[in-house]
C-alpha cells in the first residue's frame, strides 16, 4: 500500500473556465506540466501547489489530496 | 490575458513538441558522429574501408535530422527573446526535475563506463602478452564523455515520452 498525491485540477479549471494553456500561463509553467499534473503523472512542488490553489482562490487541500493506492 | 499572449503560448507549445520529437534525431546524429569519430581516430588501422562510407552516409542523414532539431531550438530561443517571461515557463520545475534525473543517469553511466575500462585494462595487464594495446587515455576519456552525454540525452527523451 502506497500513498500518492491526487488532485481536482481539471474540475477547478473547468469551474474557472480556463484552458490548460491559460492556467499554465497564469501559474508560470508549461502546458505540458499542467497536463501531467491533471493526469497524475507529475506531483507538484509545495510552491506550485500553493500557487495553483491561490489561483483558484481556495485552500491547497481542496485541489490536492493524499490518496492511498 | 489577451489572444496574442495565448497564440504565443500555443506557438511555444508546438515548438516544444517539435523539439521533443526531434530530440531522438539529434541523439542519432550525435551517436553516429561520435561513433564514426572514435572508429576512424582510434581504430583506423583495423577498420575496413567500406565502413568509412557507411559512417559517411549515417552521418549525412543524422546531420539533416540534427539541423531540424537545432532549427526548432533557434525558433524557441527567438520566441523567448520576444517574450522573456517564457524562459521561466520553458524551464519550469517539471522540466528541471527531468533534467536532474537525466543528469543522474548520465553520471551513473559515466561511473559504469570508467569501471568497465578499468576492468578491461586490468585484464590486459594480467595477460601482458597482449602488447598491442588499443586502449589509450584519449579513447577512455572520449568514450566516457560520449556515453555520459548519450545516456543523459536518451534518459531525458524516454522520460519526456513517458509523461
Amino acid at each position: 500500500m502506497s500513498d500518492s498525491v491526487g488532485n481536482n485540477l481539471k474540475i477547478w479549471r473547468a469551474k474557472f473556465d480556463l484552458t490548460q494553456a491559460q492556467l499554465a500561463l497564469k501559474a508560470g509553467v508549461s502546458r505540458k506540466t499542467i497536463n501531467t499534473l491533471e493526469r497524475g503523472v507529475y506531483t507538484p512542488s509545495v510552491e506550485l501547489a500553493l500557487k495553483l490553489a491561490a489561483l483558484f482562490e481556495t485552500s491547497v487541500e481542496e485541489v490536492f489530496f493524499l490518496k492511498t493506492d | 490575458m489577451n489572444d496574442n499572449e495565448l497564440n504565443t503560448v500555443d506557438d511555444l507549445d508546438k515548438l516544444e513538441q517539435q523539439r521533443r520529437s526531434t530530440l531522438s534525431l539529434f541523439i542519432y546524429y550525435f551517436s553516429s558522429w561520435q561513433l564514426g569519430w572514435i572508429a576512424t581516430k582510434y581504430f583506423s588501422t583495423i577498420m575496413p574501408i567500406y565502413l568509412y562510407y557507411v559512417f559517411g552516409i549515417v552521418l549525412l542523414l543524422g546531420t539533416l535530422g540534427s539541423i531540424w532539431h537545432l532549427t526548432n531550438i533557434a525558433k524557441i530561443t527567438k520566441l523567448i527573446k520576444k517574450n522573456p517571461e517564457f524562459k521561466k515557463v520553458i524551464n519550469d520545475e517539471r522540466e528541471c526535475s527531468l533534467k536532474n534525473k537525466a543528469m543522474a543517469y548520465g553520471f551513473t553511466a559515466s561511473i559504469a563506463t570508467s569501471a568497465v575500462f578499468l576492468a578491461i585494462l586490468a585484464l590486459i595487464e594480467a595477460f601482458s602478452y597482449l602488447d598491442t594495446v588499443l586502449i589509450t587515455a584519449n579513447l577512455v576519456a572520449h568514450v566516457t564523455l560520449v556515453v555520459t552525454i548519450l545516456i543523459a540525452a536518451i534518459a531525458y527523451s524516454i522520460m519526456e515520452q513517458q509523461e
